[in-house]
C-alpha cells in the first residue's frame, strides 16, 4: 500500500453556528481516487476546498506529503494542485491552449515547453492540438470545454488533483464517456485525485475509495466493494440503494466467475444451452462484470452461458453451479456491527 | 441587388417627409434674402421669381431642385424593397448637391446682373431644403439596410455625399469666398483671426483632460466598488445624483472654492487655478463624467462568471493576476462602452464650460445668443457635433479593436 499523501487531522470548519466539517480525520493515498460522496449540505466540497485552502480551515490541519497546507503562501499551494470544477471556468478571452498553459506561465515556464506541453496534454485528454490549439471556449461543447478543463489542471504536473463534480453538468452520455477517458488518464498519469460528486454510481465507477459524509462527519471510509457489502449504518445503506448488492457485482470481474473453456476450444462439457425460442443464445464480455453475467445467464433461462473475447471466440463458460456458489460467498452484510 | 428571399416589402414614410419639406421649401420659402445693406430691412425673394432676371426661366430652375424630391415622394410612399432605397439616396444625394452647389453660383449671377443687392444672403429656403434632402438621403441607408444584407462598411461609404459637403464646406472657409452663405461667411471671419481655432482647441482641451480625469478616477472606483458593495451602492448613487443637478450649478458652486484656494494661496493663481476660468470647469466636467465609467467598470467586472474566477483562484493566481488576466480583460468592452459615453457626454457639457470662464465653443453660442446671431450659435455647435461624431467613430473603433476575439464569439456557436 502507498503512503499517504493528504492528511485531515481533526478539521473543522465552522459557518456561524453551523459546522460545515466536523472533526474530519481522512487520509488519502498516494496514486489513489478518494471520492467524497454525500448528500447536499454534507461538508463534501469544503472538505475539498479546504485542500488547496480555497476555505481556510477553523481548526486542525491538513497536511500534504507530511507538511502542513498552511506552511506556504496559499497560491504557491495551488499552483501545485491541480482544479478542476463544475462550471468549469475556462477563460473565455483566452484560447484553448492559452487556457491550459496558465499555470505553467504563471510558475514562469519557458514559452516552447509551455506550447509542447499543451499539445501534450490535449492530446492526452482526447482533443487533436491541431484544430483544438487556437479554438476559444465558447466554440466548444461542453464536454470539450471540460477536456480542456482537465488538461489545463494537469498542465503543470501537479502530483495531486481535485475535481468538484466536474461531470455534473453534462448529459448522460458525455459523463459517462468523460468517465471512462478519466479513468483512462489516470491509468496514464497516476495522480492522487479527490473527487466530489453526489452521484453513487459515479463514485462506485471512479473511486480507489470513497468517503461517505453526512453533516459535515466521515461516516464511512472504504472501498466500494467493502462499502456495498458492509454499509457502516442505515445511513450508508439507504445512500447506496436497495440493489447495493446488484451494484457490488458491477465492480467484479467475470473471470471470477468464469470456467476457463478447454485448450482446443471445441470442447463444449455439458449440455447445450436450451432456448425455448431457438433464438442464438447470450454471451458475456470477458472484459464485462458480473453484473452482466448474471444478465446473460438470467436470459438464457439459467442456462450454461458462453464468455466471448473480442472477436466473439469462446473463451469460457459461466455455469449455474459456479456462479451460485461464488455468490453464496459473497461477504454481505446487513449493517455493519 | 438581388434581394433575399423573406426581405420585407415596406414604405419610406422619413424618406417621404424629407421630399415633403423640400417641396413646401421650394415652392414656397425666401431662397434669397436681398439688401442694399446688413442693417436694411432686405426683401425675399422665391426660387421661381421672376425677379431673379439672370434666370429667365426661374420656373425651370424651381423645377429641376424640387424634381429630385418629387421623385422620392413618389418612391417613398410605394411599398418595395432594397432598390427603393437605392432610388431614395440617389434622390437625396442628388438634390443635396444641386441645392448646395447652385446658390452661390445664383447669387453671384445675381449680383453681376444688378437684381441682388448687395448683401444677399441664402434664405431658410434653402436651408431648409438642404435638411430635406438630408433626410431623403439618410431615409434612403435606412432603407437599403432594412432591405438587403449589406457589409457594415456600405453605410460609411453612402454618407459620402454628406462628407463632400462638409470639405467643400470647409474648403470655401480656407480658400473660398463664401457670397451668400452666411454662416460660412461667419465662420470665415471667426477662422481669419484665428478665434474658431482657439476656440476647439479649448474646448478639445477641456473635454480630454476632464474625460481623462473622469476615466482615471472612475475606473479605480469601479474597481474598488467591485471589491466592497457599499462603495459601489454609494458610488453610483452619487455619481447619479451629480449627473441630475444642473450644469450651470454645478459650476457655480465650484467657482465658491476654487475662489477660497486662490485667495488663500494666491501662488495658485499663476498656474490658471482660480474662481473663473479652466480649473472649475474641468472640475466639474469630471465629476459630469464619472457615472458612465464607474456603472460599465462595475458591470463589466461583475460580468465575469462565478466559475472562471474560482478556478483561477483556485489555479494559485494573485489577486492582482486575477484583476489582470481574468476580471479587466474580460470586461475592458464593457468599459470601454462606457468611455466613449463619457467622452461624448464631456464634449457635449464643456459647450457650458465658457458661463464660468473656461472657454471652449460654449463662447461662439453664447456670444450668438447675445447678439442674436443664429451664425454664430452655429459656429459653436456644428464644430462640437462634428468633434462629438469623430470621437465617438474613434472610440467605437478602439473598443471594437481591443475586444478580445474570444468574447466577439457567440455563445454555444460549435465549429
Amino acid at each position: 500500500m502507498s503512503d499517504p499523501i493528504i492528511v485531515f487531522d481533526g478539521v473543522t470548519k465552522q459557518y456561524g453556528e453551523k459546522r460545515a466539517v466536523d472533526n474530519l480525520n481522512l487520509t488519502i493515498r498516494e496514486g489513489e481516487t478518494c471520492v467524497l460522496i454525500g448528500p447536499s449540505g454534507c461538508g463534501k466540497t469544503t472538505s475539498l476546498r479546504m485542500i488547496n485552502r480555497l476555505v481556510e480551515p477553523s481548526s486542525g490541519h491538513i497536511l500534504i506529503s507530511g507538511k502542513p497546507t498552511d506552511g506556504v503562501p496559499a497560491e504557491q499551494l495551488r499552483r501545485q494542485i491541480g482544479y478542476v470544477i463544475q462550471g468549469v471556468g475556462l477563460f473565455e478571452h483566452m484560447t484553448v491552449a492559452q487556457n491550459v498553459g496558465i499555470v505553467p506561465r504563471l510558475v514562469g515556464w519557458p514559452q516552447h515547453r509551455i506550447d509542447a506541453r499543451v499539445d501534450e496534454l490535449l492530446a492526452l485528454v482526447g482533443l487533436d492540438p491541431a484544430v483544438n490549439r487556437n479554438k476559444y471556449p465558447r466554440q466548444l461543447s461542453g464536454g470539450e470545454q471540460q477536456r480542456v478543463g482537465v488538461a489545463r489542471a494537469l498542465a503543470a504536473d501537479p502530483p495531486i488533483l481535485l475535481m468538484d463534480e466536474p461531470f455534473g453538468a453534462l448529459d448522460p452520455i458525455t459523463r459517462e464517456r468523460l468517465q471512462d477517458e478519466l479513468l483512462r488518464i489516470q491509468r496514464v498519469v497516476r495522480k492522487t485525485i479527490v473527487f466530489v460528486t453526489h452521484d453513487i454510481q459515479e463514485a462506485l465507477k471512479l473511486a480507489d475509495r470513497i468517503a461517505i459524509m453526512r453533516s459535515g462527519r466521515l461516516i464511512q471510509y472504504d472501498t466500494p466493494e467493502a462499502i456495498l457489502w458492509r454499509p457502516a449504518d442505515e445511513f450508508v445503506r439507504e445512500f447506496v440503494g436497495n440493489d447495493r448488492v446488484i451494484k457490488a457485482l458491477g465492480l467484479i470481474p467475470v473471470e471470477r466467475v468464469m470456467e476457463p473453456a478447454s485448450g482446443n476450444g471445441s470442447g463444449r462439457p455439458g449440455p447445450a444451452p436450451t432456448v425455448a425460442t431457438g433464438a442464438t443464445p447470450a454471451t458475456v464480455p470477458a472484459t464485462a462484470t458480473l453484473r452482466d453475467a448474471l444478465s446473460a445467464v438470467i436470459l438464457n433461462g439459467l442456462a450454461d452461458t458462453a464468455v466471448v473475447d473480442g472477436e466473439g471466440v469462446v473463451v469460457g463458460w459461466i455455469r449455474r453451479e459456479q456462479l451460485l456458489a461464488t455468490l453464496a460467498e459473497f461477504p454481505v452484510r446487513e449493517v455493519a456491527s | 441587388m438581388s434581394r433575399p428571399a423573406g426581405a420585407e416589402l415596406s414604405r419610406s414614410r422619413l424618406g417621404a417627409a424629407g421630399a415633403l419639406l423640400v417641396l413646401i421649401a421650394v415652392a414656397g420659402l425666401p431662397w434669397i434674402q436681398s439688401a442694399p445693406n446688413p442693417l436694411a430691412l432686405g426683401s425675399k425673394l422665391l426660387v421661381r421669381s421672376s425677379s431673379l432676371a439672370v434666370l429667365s426661366g426661374g420656373w425651370l430652375y424651381a423645377a429641376l431642385l424640387a424634381a429630385p424630391a418629387a421623385a422620392a415622394l413618389i418612391v417613398g410612399l410605394r411599398r418595395a424593397g432594397a432598390p427603393a432605397g437605392w432610388w431614395l439616396w440617389a434622390a437625396g444625394s442628388t438634390g443635396l448637391l444641386a441645392v448646395w452647389l447652385s446658390s452661390e453660383p445664383l447669387i453671384a449671377a445675381g449680383r453681376a446682373g444688378g437684381t441682388l443687392a448687395n448683401v444677399a444672403l441664402w434664405g431658410s429656403g434653402v436651408w431648409l431644403s438642404l435638411f430635406g434632402y438630408g433626410v431623403v438621403l439618410y431615409a434612403g441607408i435606412l432603407h437599403v439596410r432594412r432591405a438587403a444584407r449589406t457589409p457594415a462598411s456600405l453605410p460609411l461609404v453612402l454618407w459620402v455625399p454628406v462628407l463632400f459637403i462638409l470639405v467643400h464646406a470647409g474648403w470655401l472657409i480656407v480658400q473660398g469666398e463664401p457670397a451668400g452663405n452666411w454662416l460660412l461667411r461667419v465662420a470665415q471671419e471667426e477662422a481669419q483671426s484665428g478665434g474658431i481655432q482657439q476656440r476647439i482647441r479649448e474646448h478639445l482641451w477641456l473635454s480630454a483632460v476632464s474625460a481623462t480625469l473622469s476615466i482615471a478616477v472612475g475606473v479605480a472606483i469601479g474597481i474598488w466598488g467591485y471589491h466592497r458593495e457599499r462603495v459601489a451602492r454609494v458610488a453610483l448613487y452619487v455619481s447619479g445624483v451629480i449627473l441630475t443637478l444642473p450644469s450651470l450649478a454645478l459650476f457655480a458652486m465650484l467657482m465658491e472654492p476654487y475662489a477660497a484656494l486662490a485667495n488663500a494661496y494666491p501662488v495658485l493663481r499663476g498656474y490658471g487655478i482660480g474662481g473663473l476660468g479652466a480649473a472649475p470647469a474641468i472640475t466639474g466636467l469630471t465629476l459630469y463624467g464619472l457615472l458612465p465609467v464607474i456603472r460599465n467598470t462595475y458591470a463589466g467586472l461583475r460580468g465575469v462568471s462565478a466559475a472562471q474566477l474560482d478556478a483561477a483562484r483556485g489555479m494559485g493566481m494573485t489577486p492582482g493576476q486575477i484583476m489582470f488576466l481574468v476580471l479587466l480583460p474580460h470586461a475592458l468592452p464593457v468599459i470601454m462602452a462606457g468611455v466613449r459615453q463619457t467622452a461624448i457626454l464631456l464634449i457635449g457639457i464643456a459647450t457650458l464650460a465658457q458661463l464660468i470662464g473656461g472657454g471652449g465653443l460654449g463662447y461662439y453660442i453664447l456670444m450668438g445668443i447675445n447678439r442674436a446671431s443664429i451664425a454664430h450659435i452655429l459656429i459653436g455647435a456644428i464644430p462640437a457635433v462634428l468633434v462629438a461624431v469623430v470621437v465617438d467613430f474613434l472610440l467605437s473603433w478602439l473598443g471594437r479593436s481591443l475586444t478580445p476575439k474570444g468574447l466577439r464569439l457567440s455563445k454555444g456557436v460549435s465549429a
